[in-house]
C-alpha cells in the first residue's frame, strides 16, 4: 500500500467517527496531492478535507492546494445540501399522493454519517411497485422532473432517470432492484421477492421515508457493491455505507438470512472481507453490530479486495481500461453460473454476444446476424472513446480483466 | 470559558462559477451544416457503410464527406434547437443522457480544465431498426443557458 | 436602538441552510431565493454565530445580549454589529420578521 493510501484510510476512519487526524509528521507534497486526488475520485473529498485540514502536518501544505480542496469540498457539500432539500420536497409530495416509492440507499445511508452532506450521493434511488408506477411518474412530472431520455419506453424500462431544470437533483426510479435481463446479476431480484412485505418507515435528516426492511436493505447494499465489483470495481463509500448500516441497525438485522442470501449469490466471502476492512479501518465492531458466528468464522484475506477498491475510484472509473474490463469479469460470472469454467476470454471481451450488446443496439434483438456491424461499431466507439485519454488500450483492459477474474476466484464468487 | 474577540459580522456572496455547473446551466446547438442528413450508416440491403468522422479537433465531421444526401430526415434533425439535444452538463463534464447516442470527443477551448461555455463538443446520435443502422454526427460550442428556472 | 427594531422578532429564513466545513461557514440557498440563486454565502465567525442565534425567533436586544455573553469586545461595537447584521439580512430576506 502506498503512503497516501494509508493516509486516506486513516482520514476516512477519523471522519466516520466525526474526528480529525492528529498527524504531525512531515508529509511530502506529492502525497498530499495524491491523497486529495484519491478522495476526489471516491467522492469523499469533504470527509477527508474536514478530517485533515487542521492537523499539524497540513500547515506545510501550499495554500493553493489546501484552498482548492476547501473550495471543492464546500461546493460538494452545498450541492448535496441543495439536492437533499429538493428531494425531501419531492418525497413529501409523493407521500401525499399515496404513490410513495421506497427510498433505497441515498438519504437513508447518508443520514448515518456524522455529517450527511459530506457524503456525496450522485442521485437518489427509488423503488416503486408496478401498481403505483404511473401515479408516481405523474407526481414527479408535476413536481417539475423530466425524463433524462424522453424517448424511453416507460412501460418496458425497468429503471428511469429524472432531472429537474435548474436543480442538481437526479432521481433513478426502479421497478426492480436489478436489471432483469443481466445474466450476471439479474437473478438477484429473486432474493428480494418479498421486499414489499417488510418495508419500514425510517427517519432521515428530519423527515420520514418509506424504505426497505433492515435485513433487505443491508443485503441490497451488499448486492449493490457486488454488482459494481463484478463490473469493474466499487467505491469506498459503499463499504462505509454497509459498515454504518450494520452498526446502526445490527440489532434488527437477521444475520443468518443475510448469510444465506449472500451464499446464494456466492457473495459471503466478499462480504466477510468487507466487514474485515470495516473493522480494521473504519471502526466497525462486530459485537456491537450483533454479527453472527457464521460471519465471523469465514476466513478471508481482505487486503486484495482493499487494494482493488482503492484502485477502482468510484465505480471502477479510475481509468477507461478498467471500465472496459467489465465485459470480461461479467462473462466470467455468467460462465460460472452456466457451469463452464471461468476464463478471462479475450474473444468475449472484444466481441461480446448479441445479448450483451442488445441494450445499446436494439436491432440485435430481432436480427442477431447483424452482430458484425455492432462489433465493428463498438470497436470504433471504443477507439474513439479512448482516443484522447491516457491509460487506455484494449490490451491493458484485457490484462486488468484477467487480474480481476483472479480476484473473483480469490473471493469465491467464481470457481 | 475563554471568549473570542468580537469582529464585525461579514458575509461574502459568491456566485457559482461556470465550471461548477449543474444540469441545465449549459446548452448546445449543433453547428453542422448537415442537419438531418445521416453521416454514417449501414443499410442491410445495400451492404455498404458511409464515412466515419474524424474527431481530432481539426476536421469536425467534414461536410465534404457528404455521401448520403437524400436520406430521410429523422428526429435528429432538431439538433439546431438546444432543448432537443440530450446532453447533460454536470461537474465540469458532458455526457449523453440517453441510450441513443454518445459524446465522442470534447475540446477544452478555453483550457480551464472543465467543459463549459465556449468549449466544443462532438457527439453522435443513432437510430437502429431491423432494416437499418444510422448515425448522425454533431458538433457545437457550449453556451450558457439563458433559461435558469 | 432604532424603534423599528426594538420590539420585532426575527428568525433565520429556513430557505437557507448553514453548513460548516474546514472551519468555514456557508449559507446554502434552497428553493426560490431570487438574487441568491446559484450562490454560496460565506460567513465569518460572528456572522455564523448570529445566524445560529436567530434559528429561534429573537428580538435585537436578545441577540445583542447573547453576543455580549459569547464575545469579548466594546459593548457599543457589538451592539452596532448585531444591528447591522439584522438590518442587512432582513433587507435581503435572509432574516424574516415573525
Amino acid at each position: 500500500m502506498e503512503t497516501y493510501h494509508v493516509l486516506f484510510l486513516q482520514a476516512l476512519g477519523a471522519s466516520l467517527k466525526n474526528k480529525k487526524v492528529a498527524w504531525t509528521q512531515e508529509i511530502p507534497l506529492e502525497q498530499w496531492e495524491r491523497l486529495f486526488a484519491l478522495a476526489d475520485a471516491h467522492n469523499v473529498l469533504p470527509m477527508i478535507y474536514e478530517a485533515v485540514y487542521s492537523c499539524e502536518s497540513a500547515k506545510a501544505v501550499p495554500v493553493q492546494l489546501m484552498g482548492a480542496a476547501a473550495r471543492k469540498s464546500m461546493r460538494m457539500v452545498s450541492m448535496q445540501a441543495m439536492q437533499t432539500a429538493q428531494f425531501k420536497r419531492l418525497y413529501a409530495r409523493l407521500r401525499e399522493s399515496d404513490a410513495a416509492p421506497l427510498v433505497v440507499k441515498g438519504i437513508v445511508c447518508r443520514s448515518l454519517y456524522p455529517n450527511p452532506d459530506y457524503r456525496y450521493s450522485g442521485d437518489e434511488d427509488l423503488l416503486i411497485s408496478p401498481d403505483k408506477f404511473h401515479r408516481c411518474h405523474e407526481v414527479m412530472v408535476d413536481f417539475g422532473m423530466r425524463l433524462t431520455d424522453p424517448e424511453k419506453d416507460i412501460e418496458a424500462a425497468h429503471e428511469l432517470g429524472y432531472v429537474k431544470a435548474g436543480s442538481p437533483i437526479y432521481i433513478e426510479l426502479h421497478k426492480t432492484l436489478f436489471p432483469p435481463e443481466s445474466d450476471a446479476y439479474g437473478d438477484f431480484n429473486k432474493l428480494f421477492a418479498r421486499v414489499w412485505e417488510h418495508i419500514v418507515e425510517t427517519e432521515a435528516e428530519g423527515e420520514r421515508f418509506l424504505t426497505l426492511g433492515y435485513t433487505d436493505h443491508l443485503f441490497y447494499l451488499i448486492c449493490h457493491a457486488l454488482k459494481h465489483f463484478l463490473h469493474s470495481g466499487f467505491g469506498v463509500r459503499q463499504v462505509c455505507d454497509i459498515v454504518l448500516f450494520a452498526k446502526y441497525y445490527g440489532k434488527d438485522i437477521d444475520w443468518q438470512d443475510v448469510y444465506n442470501r449472500c451464499k446464494a449469490v456466492n457473495g459471503e466471502v466478499f462480504t466477510a472481507a468487507l466487514f474485515k476492512i470495516g473493522e480494521r479501518y473504519f471502526g466497525f465492531e462486530p459485537d456491537a453490530a450483533y454479527l453472527s458466528k457464521a460471519w465471523r468464522s469465514i476466513e478471508t484475506d481482505e487486503e486484495m479486495l482493499l487494494e482493488d477498491l482503492l484502485e477502482a475510484g468510484i465505480y471502477g472509473d479510475s481509468d477507461l481500461s478498467r471500465k472496459h474490463s467489465s465485459n470480461m469479469t461479467l462473462s466470467a460470472v455468467t460462465a460460472d453460473k452456466k457451469g463452464k469454467k471461468a476464463k478471462g476470454g479475450v474473444m468475449k471481451s472484444v466481441f461480446p454476444s448479441a445479448k450483451a450488446l442488445s441494450g445499446r443496439y436494439p436491432y440485435l434483438n430481432e436480427k442477431p446476424y447483424l452482430l458484425p456491424v455492432a462489433w465493428t461499431d463498438r470497436l470504433l466507439k471504443y477507439r474513439k472513446e479512448t482516443a484522447s485519454t491516457a491509460n487506455s488500450d484494449i490490451s491493458e483492459s484485457l490484462k486488468i480483466g484477467g487480474r480481476r477474474v483472479e480476484l473473483l476466484k480469490e473471493y469465491k464468487i467464481v470457481k | 470559558m475563554v471568549r473570542s474577540a468580537w469582529v464585525k459580522p461579514m458575509t461574502l456572496v459568491q456566485k457559482f462559477e461556470a465550471n461548477e455547473s449543474i444540469a441545465a446551466c449549459y446548452e448546445i446547438v449543433c453547428e453542422s451544416d448537415r442537419e438531418g442528413k445521416v453521416d454514417w450508416g449501414k443499410d442491410t440491403t445495400v451492404g455498404k457503410t458511409n464515412h466515419p468522422a474524424d474527431i481530432d479537433g481539426s476536421n469536425p465531421w467534414n461536410i465534404d464527406d457528404d455521401l448520403c444526401s437524400g436520406w430521410i430526415t429523422k428526429k435528429h434533425s432538431g439538433c439546431k434547437t438546444a432543448s432537443n439535444n440530450n446532453l447533460i452538463f454536470a461537474n465540469g463534464d458532458v455526457t449523453y443522457g440517453g441510450s441513443d447516442g454518445w459524446v465522442a470527443h470534447t475540446v477544452d477551448v478555453n483550457e480551464n480544465g472543465v467543459i463549459d461555455a465556449d468549449d466544443r463538443v462532438y457527439w453522435c446520435t443513432e437510430e437502429t431498426s431491423a432494416a437499418y443502422f444510422w448515425r448522425w454526427n454533431h458538433w457545437g460550442t457550449v453556451a450558457q443557458s439563458a433559461n435558469r428556472s | 436602538m432604532e424603534q423599528i427594531l426594538q420590539d420585532k422578532r426575527f428568525k433565520a429564513n429556513p430557505d437557507f441552510l448553514l453548513r460548516e466545513i474546514g472551519g468555514e461557514a456557508v449559507l446554502v440557498p434552497l428553493g426560490d431565493v431570487g438574487i441568491f440563486e446559484n450562490t454560496m454565502l460565506s460567513l465569518n465567525e460572528t456572522c455564523a454565530f448570529l445566524w445560529k442565534v436567530f434559528q429561534s425567533p429573537k428580538t435585537a436586544r436578545e441577540a445583542i445580549n447573547e453576543a455580549k455573553e459569547a464575545y469579548e469586545g466594546d459593548a457599543a461595537e457589538i451592539e452596532q454589529g448585531v444591528l447591522s447584521f439584522i438590518r442587512d439580512y432582513a433587507k435581503y430576506k435572509l432574516l424574516l420578521e415573525e
